[in-house]
């Protein structure tokens, strides 16, 4: 082999079998991206459990002629394609998500005053408001359902809908309604504060009726009855979610529900994180739709918020106990950061007055609320 | 960096994303690509072809047939939006496709009804047809779509060879009819988004009403189930009224504690926290036996202890806890 044979053998590997002469400026930005993601995850621990990896997933896809979002030449799924396939693709992830989700959550607070669930409808507002707006920049109807859903604040809706709708936004969809639900604490409370007067944040709220595990034990079955009734479109998600709740309601499968809001909900987890991320490829991440989702993402949670608030005003011109509109805004799902607001803006005004309870109630409310609009939504463009 | 700092920080960069989303949605909306395409497969049945096709803003297809009287030979095809488009013609209103029919062996300068039927057509669908000579290129055809079965609609359509619905613009005994149907886009937009909003309304009140319901019949039987109990089972609660008053508030004190221990880790929790909570709630539990919230009251203790040791029962629920998915 002569020394030109060498040299030209070394050339070849180098651009054929390395990445280094391969990568370009798109990918560098959106490791860059990836690298900022996981800053906030690590350093600032905004939602690390699902900016974490899909940080991660980001800075990995983005790194040249990797296979781990293709196929092979026989037409496998590569390594991380696997996990967006029959997870995030087949629909499956996002509910085995609700399934812990179900598992974890107590309704007590919502089945002790049902009438919260009016303000978890009233904080879909933006949910609208933002599917027409979008409309406006040019983007179609499913697009425009998908980003709206983002201000349901509920990560596991968001990206079922948006995986049926509009996978090509999945990435961005994900990341806006992440990054805001971990802003929740920055967004809502100068909205909170301009809607509401200090009288009206001082109102003290009854105590909840105690409400007793039989009827706790009969919620999902109710529930689940009626929704699915109604908006069959969203059977999957909340069939799961109240297999969960009835699975920690009834005491006999603590096993399965323990397994449900744990160790499988951190599996899916990393694949969800994980899959999210590596669809945020530099060639289809890079234009101008991910800013405004991102720009109309704020937009969502900011309108819902004050739709959640508006509706507690609107029904204590009806009701003889009044509510406190601070807990109108923890309407918007993103359980239980919302709820904490709500209760902690209420201790600002008066020390004396826990409203952590009573900010639950809509705080779930908002959960049955954007999925009832996801499956709206979904019907919509059947 | 303080609260202050941060806020202004974050403002400053909810403007900036505003201002780029703001800045480069025109942009986008003027040349955003048309991602939707209808791309229609056509099959003969019979004298018929029938287009299979997935409409815009549609997850599930829907089939057009088309029909021509007197069994004349005529092939559809897919007509590429962009190959007839003009500054004035908005693709959102055409949610199924174009297509172009040729007719042949038409009578020079005769008349030919073609029939398009679906049932993806509703009563303000309309017609529209390209005329690429003519000064206005595209127009409505006029007709109205009539219902022929349930949710199923017609078009009808007359068309003169050289007529001014045939494309070639000659009469040579061959017809070219390029158009598409049209419904009305905004209109479809805020009509759905306003069933829809108050769609969840309804959903939700349904819910509630439901619960209401239930809760009502809960508590009522709950009550009745009570008052009917055998006195041996009012036995214990009698026997707990007799606790001495010091250990019923020791209770409360332990509830209330443990209660606000636990609410305050709300913010950062930090081990030791943690530890004093879990041992507060721990000495709570020793003390009740893992009495539920209901046998507290059944007790007739004082409204704080109550109030307490719910909030107790409430705050040891994971849901407060738990990792932010939703």
């Amino acid at each position: 082999m002569t020394w030109e044979q060498i040299v030209e053998l070394i050339r070849n590997i180098l651009i054929s079998q390395t990445g280094i002469p391969n990568l370009t400026g798109g990918q560098l930005v959106m490791i860059c991206i990836g690298l900022f993601f996981l800053y906030l995850a690590i350093a600032k621990e905004y939602e690390p459990l699902l900016l974490l990896p899909i940080g991660f997933g980001i800075f990995l896809v983005n790194f040249p002629i990797t296979p781990l979002m293709g196929y092979t030449e026989h037409g496998t799924p590569e390594l991380i394609r696997a996990f967006y396939k029959y997870g995030v693709e087949w629909e499956i992830i996002p509910c085995v998500i609700f399934l812990g989700l179900g598992a974890m959550t107590d309704f007590g607070p919502l089945i002790a005053n049902p009438k919260t669930l009016i303000i978890g409808a009233g904080a879909q507002l933006g949910v609208f408001v933002t599917y027409i707006g979008t409309l406006f920049f040019g983007f179609t109807l499913k697009e425009a359902a998908s980003v709206g859903i983002i201000g349901g604040a509920d990560g596991p809706t968001t990206i079922y809908l948006t995986a049926k709708l509009a996978p090509h936004l999945l990435g961005a969809n994900a990341l806006a309604a992440y990054s805001y639900m971990a802003m929740v604490p920055l967004i809502q409370p100068p909205i909170m504060r301009l809607f509401t007067t200090p009288a009206q944040r001082k109102i003290r709220m009854r105590q909840l009726r105690p409400v007793s595990a039989r009827e706790k034990l009969v919620f999902p079955l109710i529930g689940c009855t009626l929704i699915v009734l109604l908006i069959p479109a969203v059977a999957p998600l909340m069939g799961m979610f109240m297999l969960g709740n009835l699975m920690r309601e009834s005491g006999v499968v603590k096993r399965l529900s323990d397994t449900a809001q744990n160790a499988l909900m951190n599996i899916v987890t990393i694949f969800l994180g994980l899959s999210v991320g590596a669809t945020m490829q530099a060639d289809v991440f890079l234009n101008y739709k991910p800013l405004i989702i991102f720009a109309f993402g704020m937009l969502d949670f900011a309108v819902c918020t004050v739709g959640g608030i508006l509706t507690v005003h609107l029904m204590n011109l009806f009701l003889k106990e009044k509510m406190n509109p601070l807990i109108g805004s923890a309407g918007v799902s993103a359980v239980p950061m919302s709820a904490r607001v709500s209760h902690s803006e209420g201790l600002k005004a008066d020390p004396d007055n826990w409203l952590l309870m009573h900010a639950m109630g809509p705080n779930l409310a908002g959960v049955i609320g954007s999925a009832a609009a996801a499956g709206m939504f979904i019907a919509m463009f059947q | 960096m303080n609260q202050r700092c941060m806020n202004r920080s974050f403002l400053a960069a909810v403007l900036m994303v505003w201002l780029i989303g703001w800045w480069t949605g025109f942009g986008w909306a003027a040349f955003g690509d048309d991602i939707e395409k209808p791309q229609p497969k056509f099959v003969r049945e019979g004298s018929a072809v029938i287009a299979t096709l997935l409409p815009r803003a549609k997850s599930t297809s829907v089939q057009i047939r088309f029909d021509a009287d007197r069994a004349l030979p005529f092939e559809v095809i897919g007509v590429d939006f962009e190959a007839i488009r003009t500054s004035d013609l908005d693709i959102k209103e055409f949610k199924s496709a174009f297509f172009q029919v040729d007719i042949k062996d038409v009578a020079p300068g005769g008349q030919v009804v073609l029939n398009i039927t679906s049932d993806f057509f509703t009563s303000s669908t309309q017609y529209w047809v390209y005329r690429p000579d003519g000064s206005v290129k595209w127009s409505d055809s006029g007709i109205a779509a009539k219902k022929v079965a349930e949710k199923v609609y017609a078009f009808a359509v007359p068309i003169q060879d050289g007529g001014p619905f045939d494309a070639d613009g000659k009469a040579d005994g061959s017809i070219r009819f390029v158009g598409g149907p049209k419904d009305g886009f905004w209109s479809y937009a805020l009509g759905t988004l306003v069933i829809r909003f108050f769609g969840v309304f309804m959903v939700l009140s349904i819910l509630m009403i439901g619960m209401m319901i239930v809760g009502r019949l809960f508590v009522h039987f709950e009550k009745s189930g009570a008052t009917v109990a055998p006195k041996a089972a009012q036995a214990p609660a009698k026997k707990a009224s007799s606790v001495p008053k010091a250990e019923l508030g020791d209770e409360a004190a332990v509830a209330a504690i443990a209660t606000a221990i636990h609410l305050s880790r709300e913010g950062k929790a930090d081990e030791g926290e943690a530890i004093a909570a879990a041992v507060a709630v721990a000495l709570y539990l020793e003390a009740n036996a893992g009495a539920s919230v209901r046998g507290i009251d059944a007790g007739g203790r004082n409204d704080w202890a109550i109030v307490g040791r719910h909030l107790l029962q409430e705050g040891r629920l994971q849901a407060f806890t738990r990792p932010i998915h939703s």
